[in-house]
């Protein structure tokens, strides 16, 4: 049960023992063997690995898309592994921002609209969703592409856009899937600095999934996956 | 399972939630945030408008549909006003009584309505207030030296001005003082047509009919047709019985009499045929009444309607499948965009309404369309029967429903496809 204690206490997110396993027939594949993971308010924390170890199916725990096969996962002080769908949908809506690696702007709609879609989720009146928006994309400094479609943008811009999209709800932690994996070097560095910038300013918890050691350098906290168990690495 | 290959049992599933879909849509209208539906109203006609082929394909479907099931119900309100509206013009206690055709030559000249049969027939039959003995021939008819082609010549006794509801606009209608004389009351477009050849006024003017001259001492008033008169009255010559009887050698055809107060059509008709076959040996008559042709009228109108129906369901049937195939086609494209739109806190319903509403869309567009068909046909027979057309609103409502229902129907499966989408599978599809 969540308390205020906990509620606003340093750790954000606590994972115990989780595993997941996919069973194809008779054929049993276990992912995640087991994973121990607190991340803290205010972290900036690397999840690194190889493709298949395990990484994305960990971040779709993580991130409220998955459920573990075993284990216990609390966010933000409330034990979620049991919560229904509509329950996840809401946490999802309310605490959690996704940032993907091919930025997934919905294409028929402006970068401001994109940018709104969580808002429409709450509730909120037609206004307001947009005066947010705008105000979320300015803060990014894609103000004046507010009206643009996404594929009238560059991919800096539009994965500028999607974090703006997963900024304008305000949430506890936003999970970025490789932010960088679909950019050239320069621009994922750009969109790097973005997020550590977010962080050190608005002490804003962000994971990121990355298999790129660059990226993972500029993380506060390092992790690595490895045959479905997650190591943390030394500080520094 | 993979989430394109549809099962039967998902398929049976999909009717038996489609079945209750009315309800999901009432939740869906009562739950939808405003900003959603108007977001997702925005977004349905902006995909519907992407894939134009398909949904053009099931706009025809949908919109063929919805014009039979209007026009259906467009068309079953005018024949029943236009049928009322014949019947109150004559009255429905008129009744046409026919000499049948005998069965040898000879029984056909002895077997003769009489002048005087007739006369008894109110006085002996409680049924029947009024007769009026009548007949029709051919002839060419000529004015001023110009020949107006062969018309319908009526033999008729005064009374028939009276049962058959014939108005002078202009002199008299023949009396029966006439006997034998070479009077005549033309029809409105007859007069018409004189006038137009140079006659200033038509009463006293002198025109040929088969040959000999008569005197016109009457002109009609516009008469509208009638299934129980059997001539049309604004094209035809009327002219005394005994004159035409004497003139053309022709027998009493037909007898339009009116029934008593009250009276039943049946029983009158079968004592009319009594009174006749007493009278004359060998003579039959056919007794046409109001309700005879109400019954036809009604037997024609509900093939009609029957036909309308079939049209109507197996085009919204092939519409709705293509509706569905639209909706499931959209719903396989923009998978990518469910799973963004149920990580960034959509819940299933969420996603249902979005699909549902874009079925709607697609729908009530075909609905439009076939509203505006199901009117417009109509009214085009309407002016080609010379009918007079009646929008009915409760046609377009029809048409609405039929509209909104199919949209719901054929909607439900797809909508319920996308909200059970797993987020992740979709949100990595490509």
């Amino acid at each position: 049960m969540r308390t205020n204690e906990e509620a606003s206490s340093a750790v954000l997110l606590r994972l115990r023992a989780v595993r997941k396993t996919y069973s194809v027939g008779p054929l049993k594949t276990e992912v995640l063997r087991g994973v121990d993971l607190e991340v803290l308010r205010g972290d900036l924390l690397s999840m690194m690995g190889p493709s298949g170890c395990g990484k994305s199916t960990l971040m779709n725990i993580v991130g409220l898309l998955d459920r573990p096969t075993s284990g216990r996962y609390s966010f933000a002080g409330e034990e979620v592994t049991e919560l229904d769908d509509d329950r996840l949908s809401a946490i999802r809506n309310q605490k959690i921002g996704f940032v993907f690696q091919t930025f997934n702007l919905l294409p028929r709609l402006t970068a401001v609209e994109n940018v709104g879609l969580p808002l429409v989720y709450r509730g909120l009146g037609e206004q307001e969703i947009e005066e947010r928006a705008l105000a979320g994309l300015q803060r990014l400094g894609m103000g004046d592409w507010a009206n643009r479609r996404p594929n009238e943008l560059s991919g800096g811009q539009q994965q500028r856009v999607a974090i703006a999209r997963a900024l304008v709800g305000e949430p506890d932690v936003v999970l970025a899937d490789e932010p960088t994996g679909a950019l050239d070097a320069d621009t994922g560095r750009e969109i790097m600095q973005l997020l550590i910038r977010l962080n050190a300013e608005q002490r804003l918890t962000i994971v990121v999934v990355t298999h790129d050691l660059a990226v993972d350098r500029l993380c506060s906290r390092r992790t690595r996956i490895r045959d479905g168990l997650l190591h943390e690495q030394a500080q520094g | 399972m993979k989430p394109s290959t549809m099962r039967l049992a998902d398929a049976r599933r999909g009717i038996a939630k489609a079945l209750a879909a009315p309800a999901a849509l009432g939740d869906a209208l009562q739950g939808a945030r405003t900003a959603a539906l108007k977001a997702d109203v925005k977004q349905a006609l902006a995909s519907l408008a992407v894939n134009r082929q398909r949904t053009v394909l099931a706009l025809v479907g949908l919109a063929l549909g919805v014009a039979a099931v209007t026009a259906m119900v467009s068309v079953g309100a005018t024949a029943k006003a236009e049928a009322l509206k014949r019947f109150q013009d004559l009255g429905t206690e008129t009744l046409l009584i026919r000499k049948r055709p005998g069965s040898s030559p000879a029984q056909r000249a002895s077997a003769v309505i009489r002048v005087e049969d007739v006369a008894t027939l109110p006085r002996q039959t409680a049924t029947i207030a009024a007769a009026a003995p009548a007949l029709q021939v051919y002839g060419a008819l000529g004015y001023g030296g110009r020949s107006f082609g062969t018309k319908s010549i009526v033999g008729a006794v005064q009374g028939v001005a009276d049962l058959s509801k014939l108005r002078a606009s202009a002199g008299r209608f023949l009396s029966d003082l006439d006997v034998h004389r070479q009077y005549c009351v033309v029809g409105h477009a007859i007069a018409q047509a004189m006038g137009a050849a140079g006659a200033g006024q038509v009463v006293g003017e002198s025109i040929t009919l088969a040959g000999r001259i008569y005197t016109v001492v009457g002109v009609l008033a516009q008469t509208p047709r009638s299934s129980l008169r059997p001539f049309r009255a604004d094209d035809s010559v009327f002219v005394p019985l005994t004159t035409a009887q004497r003139v053309f050698r022709s027998e009493i055809q037909f007898v339009v009499a009116r029934m008593s107060a009250g009276a039943d059509h049946q029983q009158a008709a079968a004592e009319a045929q009594a009174h006749f076959q007493s009278r004359v040996r060998g003579l039959r008559v056919e007794v046409q009444t109001a309700d005879d042709l109400i019954a036809a009228l009604r037997k024609q109108m509900r093939l009609f309607t029957l036909l309308l129906a079939a049209v109507g369901g197996i085009s919204l049937v092939v519409g709705g499948a293509g509706a569905m195939n639209v909706m499931l086609a959209s719903v396989a494209e923009r998978r990518r965009e469910i799973g963004v739109r149920r990580a960034f806190g959509a819940r299933r319903r969420d996603i249902r309404n979005q699909f549902l509403i874009e079925a709607l869309a697609l729908s009530l567009a075909g609905g439009a369309i076939g509203i505006a068909l199901g009117v417009a046909v109509p009214y085009a027979i309407c002016v080609y029967a010379g009918w007079s057309f009646l929008a009915s609103p409760a046609a377009m409502l029809a048409g609405f429903g039929v509209a909104s229902g199919a949209g719901v129907f054929f909607g439900a499966y797809p909508a319920r496809r996308a909200a059970r989408l797993d987020p992740i599978a979709a949100l990595r599809a490509p």
